[in-house]
């Protein structure tokens, strides 16, 4: 085999993809920076100015030593150095660093007296700052020991990326070669717990940071409460999101592995978008988080007074600019009469609205009680979805009986409601005056478009009894349709076949449910005209016998 | 990673020391878990799945088949596993499986290429998607549902004549058979013989000539043909079935391909089972010239599988396909045994004018008495067992045909 066949066989068979990617690195050692930070914090809270801004860039190299160490050893070419002397080594080294961090920080170099007392008493070389630098050193190492060998665990290892095409040959199967590794997703589990316990020691220790202890006034002690430093505020929040982007890495190692065992192909892409995407993910939830409310005031109840006090001032000087204008407009018309009035007092402009020129100020309460609807929901939202994923279901009949039950009461009493109202109406409809026995309905326009084919033909015929009415034939109101049309042919015996068929009409329309068509209200229409024509025809005759009969006389 | 847990503990931890700090982290950790659950379920409904490919193809073709995923939402998709199922016999293994990342109201194509290496009808998909969030919070499967087809088309063998002959008259396929002669087909003239009918007589011709010229006209043959395809599985050797019954198809596609090369209309009758349509029914395509009814009859014959529900024996059902012939029709039965009953079938298509012919597909022993019999009852058989039993019409063009 040549030499560049072996180097490709050799590149083929590294998880490159995820060894030699910078991004967990770094992030693990922020992250245990951060949680060193809190510890930092909590110290410098009993004793102001300690660590002299040097104890947390000690930690955060402490940090990068660390990670860096546990990928070099991870090596394959390393694997003869991963013994217990080495680490012991490392970590003598560490502490060493520690000390002379220690020489720093209380500004007292060894000198002659202070070795010979170190000689006599050996114990006086753990100081209290030594001693709680050592502590921050291990657990930094550790953290960050134990949090990049488990997501190094996480690659792909030669094997499983070499050995399918090998295996049928070997008699092997996916089975024995995922047996020799960890589970993924049980590191990922390890990894997750490991950070979340971190976190919460994180937040502790930023809460014993605000504690100051005073004792003073009497007391054997005293609690003030103080604010977060920045530094803290960013180890949080640097710890938290930082935790995320690994998490989400952690998860897609858990996915390449299974990917990779199925023998599904990846696009290269998917692992190189990944970080991006998470990045940008907890960039925007972040961004949208710091303007929900966390205090009795909050960053987006402040912009949006801010932006509604600037719309505010906008329309002020507009009406200011509206009022001058129009004031202008006045002395012009009035030009002459100024003239003539010489010196008289000049126009006092109208005053503007006072509570113009003043901003919005949202209600005290209203930071304080969106947070907590909004802490409400979350807090429940969460607790169902911890009690749901444990097989905890909340039995919600009783709620849904309920909501039942409330919204038959609801609709029982709007109905009775609506009951009340309508005989409300009635009574007083009946109590209304009526002008000459008949009672005055409001006027209304009629579109005989909009009316169906049934309502059509009503309309000719009940036009047809309107002007049988105002021709002195009334209908009666006990009279039925076929009573009425007996009346009304004997009135106007040229008119029977029509009046027969529109009231026939009418009562197909009125009684009958069988199907009308267009047709039926054009004849109706039809005959309602030559009743018409007819009716006018006469009114003229009328009219002109009168007229003749008054030339006569 | 339980989210919930963490939330919880950390408002617990707020109500302990009063940090204020602490809802940013919790809004955080809540926006994470709401966004992860509703940006996984809404993933798979943004996704619109395409096949682009060939839908019909020729055995031995190699057919590139392009799947294209394109992401209408304007959020990105980290990841989707893509699983794409197709016909193991014509892709091995019988699937597709890809992890991509979609950008926002991006595109991504999976490319695959079958193999046509048995004629059918086969669907391409349903494709399953699988998809999360980034952290592992939420998972969504879906599968589109939109299933694609492919129908590859069965062998041809390329025949260059059919020793098949016709009762009618008028046709287009030349034969040596003086029986019949086109009165279309002008080959010629010769001198008048004593008998030769006087239309004809070439008048004009005669008149240049000064003698009797009479017209010399072409031999031809009409073959309208219906060939009777035999897939009732009961009637097959179990153990020959299935090469029995895909050999039965390629004769039986073959010689619709000789034949519409020859401009000739043919039809398929076939008591197999078209998965298309699923209920069982008895397949029969008229005999129609021209391309476009070769490639409906070689689509059925793509399709058509055994039919192992079929209970009307070959040589009744035979009288009932062949009820709307018209006479004269040459009918070639692909079945695979030339038993009596078959062949009785077939004598009664001939006694009702037809023109039968037998092609017996299995290899049989006793294919010598199926012969005489046919022979017997007026109509030829023919064993093509085998490829090579073809080769009686696969001779060259310039070579003596083959005349029953």
């Amino acid at each position: 085999m040549t030499s560049e066949a072996t180097t490709k066989q050799e590149v083929e068979t590294q998880d490159s993809i995820w060894l030699k990617g910078i991004f967990r690195p770094i992030m693990v050692a922020l992250l245990v920076t951060c949680l060193a930070a809190g510890f930092v914090a909590v110290a410098q809270s009993a004793s102001p100015g300690w660590g002299r801004g040097i104890a947390l860039p000690f930690f955060a190299l402490v940090s990068v030593e660390s990670v860096y160490t546990t990928l070099w050893l991870a090596s394959s070419t390393q694997r003869d150095r991963r013994t217990t002397r080495f680490y012991a080594g490392e970590v003598f080294l560490l502490l060493l660093a520690a000390r002379i961090v220690a020489f720093f920080i209380k500004g007292e170099w060894p000198n002659g007296a202070i070795l010979a007392q170190w000689l006599r008493s050996p114990l006086s070389f753990l100081d209290g700052t030594t001693t709680f630098l050592w502590f921050l050193t291990l657990l930094v190492w550790g953290e960050s020991t134990l949090m990049m060998r488990t997501l190094e665990r996480m690659g792909l290892k030669p094997d499983e990326l070499a050995m399918k095409p090998l295996l049928p040959a070997r008699g092997m199967d996916w089975n024995e070669v995922r047996a020799r590794h960890p589970s993924r997703s049980a590191l990922l589990a390890r990894f997750s717990a490991h950070w979340l316990w971190g976190g919460l020691l994180l937040a502790f220790c930023a809460g014993l940071s605000r504690v100051e202890l005073t004792p003073s006034s009497g007391q054997l002690m005293g609690l003030r409460h103080l604010g977060l430093t920045p530094l803290l505020q960013a180890a949080l929040v640097i710890y938290f999101l930082g935790g995320l982007l690994l998490v989400s890495q952690g998860h897609l190692a858990v996915l390449r592995v299974r990917w990779r065992y199925e023998g599904t192909p990846t696009d290269p892409n998917v692992v190189r978008r990944w970080g991006w995407l998470g990045v940008g993910v907890l960039a925007v939830i972040g961004l949208i988080a710091a303007l929900l409310p966390f205090g009795s005031s909050f960053i987006l109840a402040r912009a949006l007074v801010a932006v509604i006090n600037v719309m505010m001032q906008i329309a002020y000087v507009a009406l200011l600019l509206l009022f001058t204008l129009f004031g202008l407009l006045v002395s012009f018309i009035h030009f002459g009469q100024t003239a003539e009035q010489g010196g008289r007092a000049e126009r006092i402009p109208p005053p503007v609205p006072e509570t113009m020129s003043k901003g919005v100020h949202l209600p005290d309460w209203l930071g304080g009680a969106i947070l907590w609807l909004l802490m409400g929901g979350i807090i429940l939202y969460s607790l169902i979805a911890y009690l749901n994923e444990r097989g905890v279901r909340l039995d919600v009949r009783h709620l849904r009986r309920l909501w039942a039950w409330l919204q038959t009461w609801w609709s029982f009493w709007r109905r009775r409601a609506e009951q009340v109202g309508r005989r409300v109406g009635e009574i007083l409809t009946l109590r209304r005056p009526a002008q000459g026995g008949i009672i005055q309905t409001p006027w209304r326009f009629l579109s005989l478009r909009r009316l169906d084919t049934r309502g059509r033909v009503r309309y000719f015929y009940l036009a047809m009894v309107r002007r049988a009415s105002e021709h002195g034939l009334p209908r009666h109101p006990a009279e039925t349709p076929h009573e009425y049309e007996g009346n009304l042919e004997a009135g106007w015996p040229e008119l029977e076949a029509e009046i027969t068929s529109l009231t026939q009409a009418f009562i197909d329309a009125r009684y009958t449910t069988h199907e009308l068509g267009p047709e039926d209200a054009k004849r109706a229409q039809e005959l309602w005209k030559r009743v018409r024509s007819f009716l006018r025809q006469r009114d003229r005759q009328d009219s002109g016998d009168r007229a003749d009969s008054q030339t006569a006389s | 990673m339980d989210i919930s847990f963490l939330i919880i503990l950390l408002f617990a931890l707020f109500i302990l020391l009063r940090l204020e700090f602490l809802f940013y982290i919790i809004y955080v950790l809540f926006g994470v878990w709401v966004l992860a659950r509703w940006w996984a379920a809404r993933a798979p409904r943004v996704l619109r799945v395409e096949r682009v490919y060939t839908d019909h193809a020729f055995l031995g073709e190699r057919v590139p088949v392009r799947l294209q995923i394109r992401n209408r939402g304007r959020l990105p998709i980290p990841w989707l596993r893509v699983n794409e199922s197709v016909p193991l016999e014509l892709h091995v293994p019988n699937f597709v499986r890809r992890v991509v990342t979609l950008p926002s109201r991006g595109s991504v194509a999976l490319e695959y290429v079958l193999e046509c290496r048995q004629r059918g009808y086969y669907s391409l998909g349903p494709v399953n998607l699988n998809t999360g969030d980034l952290f592992g919070l939420a998972e969504a499967q879906v599968q589109e549902p939109r299933v694609d087809h492919i129908t590859v088309y069965p062998r041809i063998i390329p025949l260059s004549r059919l020793s098949i002959s016709s009762q009618l008259p008028f046709g287009a396929v030349r034969t040596r058979q003086r029986l019949f002669e086109d009165p279309i087909r002008m080959i010629g003239l010769r001198d008048y013989e004593a008998g030769d009918p006087l239309h004809r007589i070439h008048w004009k011709a005669s008149a240049h000539a000064g003698d009797l010229l009479v017209t010399k006209l072409d031999s031809v043959i009409s073959l309208e043909t219906a060939i009777l395809l035999n897939l009732r599985a009961e009637e097959y050797d179990p153990q020959q079935r299935i090469n029995a019954s895909e050999w039965a198809i390629v004769v039986a596609a073959s010689i619709a391909h000789y034949l519409t090369g020859k401009r000739q209309p043919v039809g398929l009758f076939t008591n197999g089972r078209d998965p298309l349509s699923g209920d069982g029914v008895p397949i029969g395509l008229p005999p129609r010239s021209g391309q476009e009814s070769l490639v409906k009859l070689l689509e059925i014959l793509a399709r058509i599988e055994l039919n192992q529900q079929a209970v009307v024996p070959f040589a009744m059902w035979a009288r009932e396909a062949t009820i709307r012939l018209g006479w004269g029709t040459t009918v070639i039965a692909i079945t695979p045994k030339g038993d009596e009953d078959t062949c009785q079938a077939l004598h009664r298509l001939q006694q009702a004018g037809l023109n039968a012919i037998l092609i017996v597909v299995e290899p049989s022993l006793q294919f010598r008495e199926t012969e005489r019999r046919a022979r017997y009852l007026g109509f030829p058989a023919h064993l093509v067992a085998w490829e090579k039993d073809l080769d009686i019409w696969r001779v060259p063009e310039n070579a003596p045909q083959l005349v029953r």
